[in-house]
């Protein structure tokens, strides 16, 4: 009899690790497909890739970014699953704070505590943001959903005026904030990709590439456009398989080389 | 003699409790969340214990005479109604931040005294805001 129980109980625990194994290997990165692999739950902050030009009271940044289509990885039963996500935006920034930022472009991306700006499906966003601005509440810039993304190229621009911030799609504005709401130095015009996870795919999906053309800043309100020039793309990823490469002065390719 | 077969069946059987059971405990919670406020939901609420407050606004600029010691808060001084949720506890918030210049060291995402202000829909959030003396 209790040979009976010992043989049940550790046929029971044989199950379970079976069952345990099961769906370890489902999700795991050995059966990952492209742009879709399991979410690897990392910690902020997140990855970027892509290219940034240094110039101080910037006023314009804009560029031409081909749509790709960017799954979000697949969950795996942490807790983390619920933040993930992939952007691909043009942006005026400060270097004071992460959080200093007017910006617009591509986004798919879930966040429970957002579910408006972060809808699961591939929109275009925009975001602001404010911090130690003397008087003013800091603003959190979560992406705010413009509308359903449409395939093709567009050109995203950031904009600043004498009295206010506009963010532009094709030259139709798409949302607005007055001059007086930021204070921050205008010191960086940047046209990036960004994951939240890890698992998210950045980009377009290798051996095709994501591509910002046509890249230029303004040189202050109501000047000049100028190609930014770039020299190197910026990459601060945790993983191997986020990729970028420039094109030229003003054009830089993102994608996800996981083959 | 091992029959893997027998395994196969239990493993699957327990794969299947785990599923069945994710999708109780997901039902369970949704219909609580359908019936919150469309303004709640927007905002990312997911239960009441995560409120502290919330009330409607007639007019956007009214925000701080509501929240007398939040700090200023320009884009609101608009006649739009709006919707405030005062959060009562932190919130790890999404953001889309720019590169940390100096690394990979950035300000925490989540974030404390987080006020979300909803006008025609879209919800923007405040953070480290002074909630003393507050009149909803």
């Amino acid at each position: 009899m209790v040979r009976n129980e010992a043989s049940v109980a550790t046929r029971f625990l044989l199950s379970l690790m079976l069952a345990t194994t099961m769906l370890s290997l489902t999700a795991s990165d050995a059966f990952a497909v492209a742009g879709n692999a399991s979410c690897r739950n990392q910690a902020p902050p997140g990855n970027f890739e892509g290219a940034q030009k240094a110039f101080s009271g910037v006023a314009g940044a804009q560029s031409n970014i081909s749509y790709a289509n960017t799954p979000l990885c697949t969950d795996v039963g942490n807790a983390n699953d619920d933040l993930k996500g992939s952007h691909s935006w043009v942006a005026i920034y400060s270097n004071s704070d992460t959080n200093d930022i007017v910006q617009i472009g591509l986004s798919n991306c879930k966040d429970p505590f957002n579910p408006t700006g972060c809808s699961q499906s591939m929109n275009w966003f925009w975001a602001w943001g404010r911090s130690n601005c003397p008087g003013l509440l800091d603003v959190i810039p979560a992406p705010k959903r413009i509308a359903a993304a449409s395939t093709g190229t567009h050109t995203f621009q950031v904009l600043l005026t004498d009295t206010a911030w506009k963010v532009k799609i094709d030259g139709a504005q798409k949302g607005t904030v007055g001059s007086t709401s930021i204070c921050w130095g205008r010191d960086h015009a940047g046209w990036l990709s960004e994951t939240w996870d890890n698992g998210d795919q950045m980009g377009a999906n290798w051996p095709s590439a994501q591509d910002y053309a046509g890249a230029q800043y303004q040189q202050g309100i109501g000047g000049s456009w100028a190609n930014p020039n770039f020299t190197s793309c910026l990459r601060q990823s945790d993983v191997w398989d986020y990729l970028c490469q420039l094109v030229n002065g003003s054009a830089v390719d993102v994608w996800t080389d996981r083959r | 003699m091992i029959d893997i077969r027998h395994y196969k069946v239990v493993g699957t059987l327990v794969f299947a409790v785990v599923v069945l059971g994710a999708l109780a405990i997901a039902t369970g919670a949704a219909p609580h969340v359908a019936a919150q406020d469309p303004n709640m939901l927007a905002c990312g609420v997911t239960s009441p214990s995560d409120v502290a407050a919330a009330f409607p606004l007639q007019r956007a600029s009214d925000f701080r005479s509501h929240l007398p010691h939040a700090l200023g808060v320009p884009e609101l001084d608009r006649s739009d109604p709006a919707y405030v949720v005062v959060f009562a506890g932190p919130r790890a918030i999404g953001v889309v931040g720019a590169p940390a210049l100096d690394g990979r060291t950035v300000a925490p995402r989540v974030y404390d005294h987080v006020v979300c202000v909803i006008i025609d829909g879209d919800p923007t959030f405040y953070a480290n805001v002074n909630t003393a003396d507050m009149t909803p």
